[in-house]
């Protein structure tokens, strides 16, 4: 099966927020109804990071210029990873790689442990509290399996997220990217192609990757490649010590003095 | 006639069998949740049914002890003052026998030793550190949905780095402690028995402190 992949283009992305509001709506991610219920951010951004009840947050970054403001969009969701760190650590496999290189989370299996949160180098999969698993963009691969796009590519009135093979996303991409800089933004690059193994959710970032928030070169955790070191690690010294202990209980057989409890009233003076 | 001498409390055998149960569950929990093979092979259910039990325990491993302080503050002083005692010519010289007297106990004359060996007493007090260790870490897990990932991370690196420490360090501790160790045979009996030791296995081990016992004949029993 080809691998698909959605293309995000901030340069063509208004920031209507219409992705995040479909995307609560199809999965059924409720927000708070209070008023002033999320925090304020400065900025005419939703929240400040994705949490339990959304997948996917239309970030804003803006910066005075002699243009007057420009503004540097992001969308904030899971990249679906090549190699996925929290699919490693997953203790009970709740995340699992499709067919399509859609990284899925089955909430119906997750324990909640939160260590893909922790594994995560862009700290995407949030913990839902009420339900007590972790959340996190699937890619709509229920709505991809009846043949549809993910709800945030068909919502999306700009045009600025499309889905389908990867390699054509990829193409696409980097021929949007060309124009870009044409147009004069020679900071423009592509994101996704290469990192973490090449991902499935790709961005057109419009003023480079730092503009827009994005982690250039991003790796995997030192701190969960020590993990991945510990397992094999313990696994060895427990079967040094059992080893060594064998040895010493072979070498050690036979042995009396006086005072020692024999071996046929074992725990009993003698 | 055989002179006992008493050397564990009642209080401290029985927090250290309920310390040693909880220990056991934590051990064999958390590898469901530490090596993903396993936690994959039993399924979730029983994964979460794991996670929630390694909780109920923990708080078991952790209250116990401080039950332990609350209910005996001397006796807490006392095992703080035989593990940091400072140490004389036959704890050295114990130290430097020891991977021998584990090999070749038939022929390996061991020292004289105090309350506490030398060799326990570098191993409880790493198993001390690396409990409290795990302890912190896994309140901090606990409560992971208040953490930043950035300490939810650190707490998770810790707290498996001291599982190793645990695992590796509770493999020798039961090979001794439970006299799986032919010299040591019969030992179990003074954690998980009434807390007595004859005399004579008394002076083969702790051979200072069972002088200093049977002279004053405050825990001489003769029976």
């Amino acid at each position: 099966m080809a691998e698909n992949a959605i293309l995000y283009d901030a340069s063509k992305c208004s920031a209507c927020k219409g992705c995040q509001v479909q995307c609560k709506q199809w999965n059924m991610m409720p927000s708070t109804l209070e008023k002033d219920g999320n925090e304020f951010t400065g900025t005419y951004q939703s929240m400040s990071d994705l949490n339990g009840d959304t997948r996917l947050l239309i970030e804003f970054r803006e910066e005075d210029t002699p243009k007057g403001i420009e503004w540097a969009f992001s969308r904030r969701a899971c990249f679906h990873c090549s190699e996925p760190a929290c699919m490693d650590v997953c203790p009970v496999g709740a995340i699992s790689k499709l067919d399509d290189g859609t990284i899925k989370l089955d909430s119906s299996v997750c324990v909640g442990c939160k260590y893909c949160t922790a594994a995560c180098p862009f700290e995407i999969p949030k913990f839902r509290e009420n339900f007590g698993v972790s959340n996190k963009c699937t890619l709509c691969d229920d709505r991809v399996a009846q043949g549809r796009e993910p709800a945030c590519v068909q919502t999306c009135p700009a045009a600025a997220i499309v889905y389908g093979p990867r390699d054509e996303m990829v193409a696409a991409g980097q021929a949007r990217v060309e124009e870009l800089k044409a147009e004069g933004y020679d900071k423009a690059e592509l994101y996704g192609v290469t990192e973490m193994g090449g991902m499935h959710s790709l961005f057109i970032a419009k003023y480079g990757f730092e503009a827009h928030g994005l982690v250039r070169d991003p790796k995997k955790l030192e701190i969960t490649s020590l993990m991945a070191i510990l397992k094999p690690l313990t696994g060895i010294g427990v079967a040094a010590v059992f080893g060594g202990l064998g040895l010493s209980f072979l070498t050690s057989m036979g042995y009396e003095r006086e005072g020692l409890p024999s071996k046929s009233k074992k725990g009993e003076a003698e | 006639m055989t002179r006992y001498i008493q050397r564990h409390s009642l209080l401290k055998r029985v927090i250290h069998g309920i310390h040693t149960v909880a220990c056991l569950f934590l051990i064999a929990s958390g590898v469901v949740i530490f090596v993903p093979a396993v936690g994959r092979a039993v399924g979730p259910e029983f994964v979460q049914f794991v996670r929630i039990t390694h909780r109920f325990f923990a708080v078991i491993f952790i209250g116990g002890p401080l039950v332990g302080l609350v209910a005996a503050p001397k006796g807490f002083v006392h095992i703080v003052q035989n593990l940091t005692a400072k140490w004389d010519a036959d704890d050295k010289k114990f130290m430097a026998l020891f991977a021998k007297y584990l090999f070749a106990p038939k022929s390996t004359h061991m020292p004289k030793q105090h309350a506490v060996k030398s060799g326990q007493r570098l191993a409880d007090a790493a198993l001390i550190l690396a409990a409290v260790l795990i302890s912190i870490t896994g309140v901090v897990l606990w409560a992971g949905a208040y953490v930043s990932p950035q300490v939810f991370r650190i707490a998770l690196l810790l707290h498996d780095v001291a599982f190793v420490l645990v695992s590796v360090i509770m493999v020798a501790h039961v090979y001794l402690g439970a006299g799986i160790f032919q010299p040591y045979r019969g030992l179990a009996r003074l954690m998980f028995g009434n807390g007595r030791v004859t005399e004579a296995e008394a002076r083969y081990h702790w051979g200072h402190w069972a002088e200093e016992e049977l002279a004053s004949g405050k825990n001489v029993i003769e029976e």
